[in-house]
């Protein structure tokens, strides 16, 4: 996935933050998919799949998920998502200084913030299953 | 005459890379720990079996007040010499295991039936002389008593306190516990008291009342201290085990009392009591591990023609994308166009031209040569301009950092150089005191800025930029200690080296400090006070070349240890 900063990385599964229930991440179905009678559950395949993709880095859900969007093409082969999240990430403190190099032998010498983003991914079923083709994360500066 | 000072500091001793079977040798010329107290009778005819969690049972039973048999879990029972002392209902005993590398102190609270029990070995890590040490808590089993739910624990309790200490054998110590993993200390008579030296350390409650302290002195000489202290009364009964820069084996028990010299700020949140250490993204499960700052895994030693090449390659001045300069104050204005002559006592007198806000040229007076260089300047308080630069093509790679008191025109120089005996890529620095000439500014004929004491004690908190703050305790008049703070605030890692300080106005000193045996930074502020501020120059050499950068940061009072009275200068004891 891209980044918008090379020195953001998302922080390790152990975060309170991962705590927060995704289960009630809503989604809604995009009124072409709906014309084409997608099944109920790509919708439920997509957004699981999304929510595993956020949960492994760290994200939870922005809000109630009335922003977020599951579109399933005519085909019911493809699909795009949107998926509005608040990410725990950390910025490394730098240029290296002796201060800095310091911090880091006790697990310091970042900066933890969060941040709202959205997941944006393309998808297609492969073998019956929903695979993720392309995803990125956009930083929005504020929640949705 | 003999004197309090030691040919070469803690610091800048090669103690030896003892072998194992040197240690094990060593090992086996002593059967117990010595002690100037009598020892402790109270374990005497008597059997304990201590139950520790996670780890074996340890079944003691002593002879008498010297002698003990023990057992590890099933293992067969051991013979061994042994030492007891008591602090109220507190008794700390301490063994080695014969014919091993390893030993245990144990603390047992005869009220609470609690214990608390350091196993400690030799040879566990790279160099072996470096005491590593478990700590296990648990219990001594009463019969038909249930198993208490309680435990002594690590804790935050003691952070921030100080306390001055005399053994029993008249070691003299200061002692402070400004973080909880870390710990500062001034060896008053066997070194002198010039410097704090720091170590990591544990700290352990026992009840409100009652603690236990514990460091290694790592990358020293590996010498593990331990003891039990009433912060109330200002007590310890502890022990000691270690070889000493001649190798020579200490093991011996110690009563002390002293006095407590303070309690400076804790960081943490409130109700934040310290049973955790947060340490991020750092793994220490494994047997003894703990956060060991060691500087110069990181920051190799270079000869000083390796230093050469490596300025030739790169020299960082004034970098604009700064981590110590987050909170940098202004450039001053005043310095520009400005044309004066720095003269300090002893001869040497430096022609100013400052060309612009950031370029100046300099000569000694009497040169026709002037040099150009890059510079940056702060008034930290008003008629006060702090600036610096390089003098390109010294030899040593100089460097000035400058303090200006215009209203009083006086000068105060720290000259730095890079390079001394022990490391080419170590700065040393030299103070100058001076006055300035120009036109307008008639100075003073005998007044000058001095050397103070009035930092001595104190902690101040310096945020550089957000996430990167680190505390300064003026532990001496010579040194100087930084912390740096866990993500709770807590204190962390910390290290010493030598410094002095400067007063320049009320509430307005300049500092260096000298990151030897380390990084070899040369680090030189002026500490605002009354702005809470400081400005300075970083100066340091490595393999990137070299690096004159600003500082900027802002304070926090945290603080302050009542310790100036122990390092004036006093008649040595007469010992018979």
């Amino acid at each position: 996935m891209s980044l918008t900063s090379s020195r953001r990385r998302f922080i390790g599964a152990t975060s309170l933050a991962l705590s927060a229930p995704l289960a009630g991440l809503g989604a809604s179905v995009a009124g072409a998919a709906a014309t084409s009678d997608p099944l109920p559950d790509h919708v439920g395949e997509i957004r699981a799949l999304m929510h595993e993709h956020a949960k492994r880095l760290n994200a939870g859900p922005d809000g109630f998920g009335s922003l977020d969007r599951i579109d399933v093409g005519a085909d019911g082969r493809t699909a795009t998502a949107t998926l509005h999240c608040v990410v725990e990430a950390e910025t490394a403190i730098g240029p290296d200084c002796p201060l800095v190099d310091m911090a880091r032998q006790q697990g310091g010498g970042i900066v933890r913030h969060t941040e709202h983003g959205v997941f944006d991914a393309v998808l297609s079923k492969r073998d019956g299953a929903w695979t993720i083709e392309r995803i990125s994360f956009r930083a929005t500066q504020f929640p949705p | 005459m003999p004197t309090p000072y030691p040919k070469e500091q803690m610091h800048r001793i090669k103690y030896t890379k003892l072998t194992p079977e040197q240690i094990a040798g060593k090992l086996s010329t002593v059967s117990a720990p010595t002690s100037a107290s009598p020892w402790s009778e109270v374990f005497s005819g008597t059997t304990l079996k201590i139950v520790l969690d996670g780890g074996p049972a340890l079944t003691y039973r002593f002879t008498d007040r010297t002698r003990l048999s023990f057992t590890e879990g099933d293992a067969a029972a051991v013979q061994a010499g042994y030492g007891a002392l008591t602090l109220d209902r507190v008794v700390l005993f301490s063994h080695l295991v014969p014919r091993t590398p390893r030993g245990y102190t144990v603390v047992v609270d005869q009220e609470t039936h609690l214990a608390t029990v350091f196993e400690t070995w030799f040879s566990g890590y790279e160099d072996n002389r470096e005491v590593q040490r478990q700590i296990s808590y648990g219990y001594v089993e009463q019969a038909g008593a249930a198993a208490p739910a309680a435990r002594h624990a690590i804790t935050n309790r003691l952070e921030g306190k100080g306390f001055y200490w005399k053994q029993d054998a008249g070691v003299e110590t200061l002692e402070h516990y400004p973080t909880v993993v870390y710990s500062n200390f001034v060896e008053l008579s066997r070194f002198g008291g010039e410097l704090s030296f720091c170590a990591p350390s544990d700290y352990i409650k026992i009840s409100d009342d009652k603690y236990v302290y514990s460091r290694v002195e790592a990358e020293f000489s590996g010498t593990m201290t331990t003891y039990v202290l009433d912060p109330n009364r200002a007590e310890q009964i502890g022990v000691r085990l270690g070889f000493t820069e001649t190798d020579t084996l200490e093991y011996y028990l110690f009563r002390g009392r002293g006095e407590w010299v303070g309690q400076i700020a804790q960081f943490e949140p409130f109700g934040d009591v310290g049973t955790k250490v947060p340490m991020g993204n750092r793994n220490l499960t494994t047997k003894g591990a703990r956060a060991v700052y060691r500087p110069l895994k990181t920051n190799p030693i270079m000869t000083k023609a390796q230093v050469d090449a490596a300025v030739v390659q790169n020299r960082t001045i004034f970098a604009p994308d700064n981590a110590m300069a987050g909170n940098k104050g202004p450039i001053s204005r005043f310095l520009s166009g400005q044309e004066l002559t720095l003269r300090y006592d002893g001869g040497m007198a430096v022609n100013y031209r400052f060309d612009s806000l950031e370029k100046l040229r300099w000569r000694r007076d009497g040169d026709a040569v002037w040099h150009e260089e890059q510079y940056e300047s702060w008034e930290s308080a008003p008629g006060v301009v702090m600036f610096g630069h390089l003098l390109t093509g010294a030899p040593q790679h100089d460097a000035f950092s400058v303090v200006v008191d215009f209203d009083h025109a006086l000068v105060t120089c720290l000259h730095g150089t890079m390079g001394t005996p022990y490391m080419g890529n170590e700065a040393a620095v030299k103070t100058l005191f001076g006055v300035v000439e120009m036109p307008g500014l008639t100075p003073p004929r005998y007044r000058r800025h001095q050397f103070t004491d009035e930092l001595v004690g104190r902690a101040v908190s310096w945020n550089y930029r957000p996430g990167l703050t680190s505390m300064h305790l003026y532990s001496t008049p010579h040194s100087l200690s930084w912390i740096i703070f866990l993500e709770n605030g807590a204190g962390g890692l910390e290290w010493s080296g030598p410094a002095s300080y400067v007063k320049i106005r009320d509430e307005l000193y300049l500092a260096y400090w000298l990151e030897e045996a380390c990084n070899g930074t040369l680090g030189t502020i002026l500490v605002n006070l009354r702005t809470m501020r400081n400005c300075g120059v970083d100066y340091a050499a490595g393999p990137k070349g070299l690096r004159l950068n600003a500082v900027g940061a802002h304070a926090r009072h945290a603080g302050r240890f009542n310790t100036a009275k122990y390092f004036a200068p006093r008649a040595v004891e007469v010992r018979s």
